[in-house]
């Protein structure tokens, strides 16, 4: 055991003046975490954090690993959790440990005043305990909010490409938001199996809620109503704004072979009107087989 | 005769399941005897159900195509039933769109259809 160890534990004798001087100083400093939480929680809090880095130093574990101290490991998760809750930063751990390491730096200067050889050694040891805590809250905070992310990424996928069935045979997907390459192809794959499962002849495609309709959009559109006119399904493309109707001819983009209508209303009686007649003419069919 | 592809007969339709794996041979085969059902049982309408097919090549398209146009010369016209998604994603992407021939979702839609485009031709003839 080294020399340095032994000063480190002379230090920690006095675990509570520590711990009324770093309070202070993240009051002073005007912490993030005191603007969600008292002090006195905060000390709660604490408590556990300084006993756990004091046994580390103690038992002279200066090399451990966060995941074998299951205390100080759930009490990290606790601060990530609290972190990404209440919206504070990647950051926001940094000044907390920071203000213990002050503490610490000038009460062991102040006790290693008569062998200032053995302060580095000390220093480093404190430097290494204090530091795998902090690594551990980036690591684990980066985690959870990529956890957030991506589950609010699936929900906007979702939300942006519903599958509305409006009528024995019309399903409808309003589409909302710009189109990029990823969405253009769930929205395929989401129409088509909509279509498989409503068993749909008929879809309404609305783009009302699209702000820019350009080539590649256009493009898309076409593909996913050429597919679904393959897997036997009729689309009427609605809700064409004027100046859409003006870009996309100005770019050429040829849209001949869809049906397109000015908006939902008049997309959907117009399929209707084609329900009509096509059941006018199945009902006329079944009256010619049968006489 | 072995490796035969079944041709079904509902009224004056015809019903084939193409199966995934159909060789050159098979094809030709399939083709020739669909023709002659048509000639021999005055028949109107194909519906040719790709259900089972998990991917459209150029080959596969060029087939159905062919099947399609065949059997309208011979007045017998053609529908493709039971696509699945990724097959028309497949194909949308290749460019391969199928344009002069009828989709339907199932082979019930497919019979529909065939009904009600007899209908208009019974009421434009």
């Amino acid at each position: 055991m080294s020399a340095s160890l032994d000063e480190l534990k002379h230090l920690l004798d006095n675990q509570d003046e520590i711990m009324d001087a770093w309070m202070h100083r993240l009051e002073d400093e005007g912490n993030e975490w005191l603007e969600h939480m008292s002090i006195a929680q905060l000390r709660q809090k604490s408590q556990v954090f300084l006993q756990e880095i004091s046994e580390l130093i103690l038992t002279g574990n200066v090399d451990y690993k966060v995941e074998d101290r299951p205390v100080l490991e759930a009490q990290l998760k606790g601060f990530t959790t609290d972190a990404a809750h209440f919206g504070m930063g990647a950051t926001a751990f940094y000044p907390y440990v920071t203000s213990l390491k002050y503490i610490l730096i000038h009460k062991l200067i102040e006790q290693l005043s008569s062998a200032p050889d053995q302060l580095p050694a000390a220093f480093s040891d404190m430097y290494k305990v204090l530091t795998r805590p902090y690594e551990y809250f980036i690591s684990s905070y980066i985690a959870m909010r990529e956890r957030i992310i991506y589950s609010q990424s699936r929900a906007i996928a979702e939300l942006s490409t519903p599958v509305i069935q409006i009528w024995n045979d019309v399903v409808a997907m309003p589409l909302i938001g710009e189109i990029d390459t990823s969405r253009a192809k769930e929205i395929m794959e989401n129409l088509l199996n909509a279509i498989l499962e409503t068993k749909a002849t008929y879809v309404l495609l609305d783009i009302t809620g699209v702000p820019i309709v350009d080539t590649g959009v256009a493009e898309s559109l076409i593909k996913t109503v050429e597919a679904a006119r393959l897997l036997g399904a009729q689309c009427v493309l609605t809700g064409i704004r004027p100046e859409v109707a003006q870009t996309l001819v100005m770019l050429g983009v040829d849209l001949g072979s869809i049906v397109t209508k000015a908006d939902f209303r008049n997309g959907l009686a117009y399929i209707l009107e084609m329900m009509e007649t096509s059941s006018s003419r199945a009902f006329v069919s079944k009256t010619n087989q049968s006489s | 005769m072995q490796n035969q592809v079944p041709i079904l007969q509902m009224g004056d339709v015809l019903i084939v399941t193409i199966k995934p794996d159909l060789t050159d041979d098979e094809a030709v085969k399939l083709k020739d005897d669909i023709l002659h059902e048509i000639k021999k049982n005055n028949i109107y309408g194909l519906i040719l159900d790709i259900s089972v097919v998990d991917l459209i090549d150029s080959y596969m398209g060029r087939i159905l195509s062919e099947m399609s146009d065949m059997s309208r010369l011979m007045g017998a016209s053609t529908v493709i039933t039971g696509m699945s998604p990724y097959v028309a994603i497949s194909m949308v992407e290749f460019g391969l769109n199928f344009r002069s021939i009828q989709t339907a979702l199932t082979v019930e839609k497919g019979m529909e259809w065939l009904n009600i485009s007899r209908t208009m031709g019974v009421s434009h003839g």
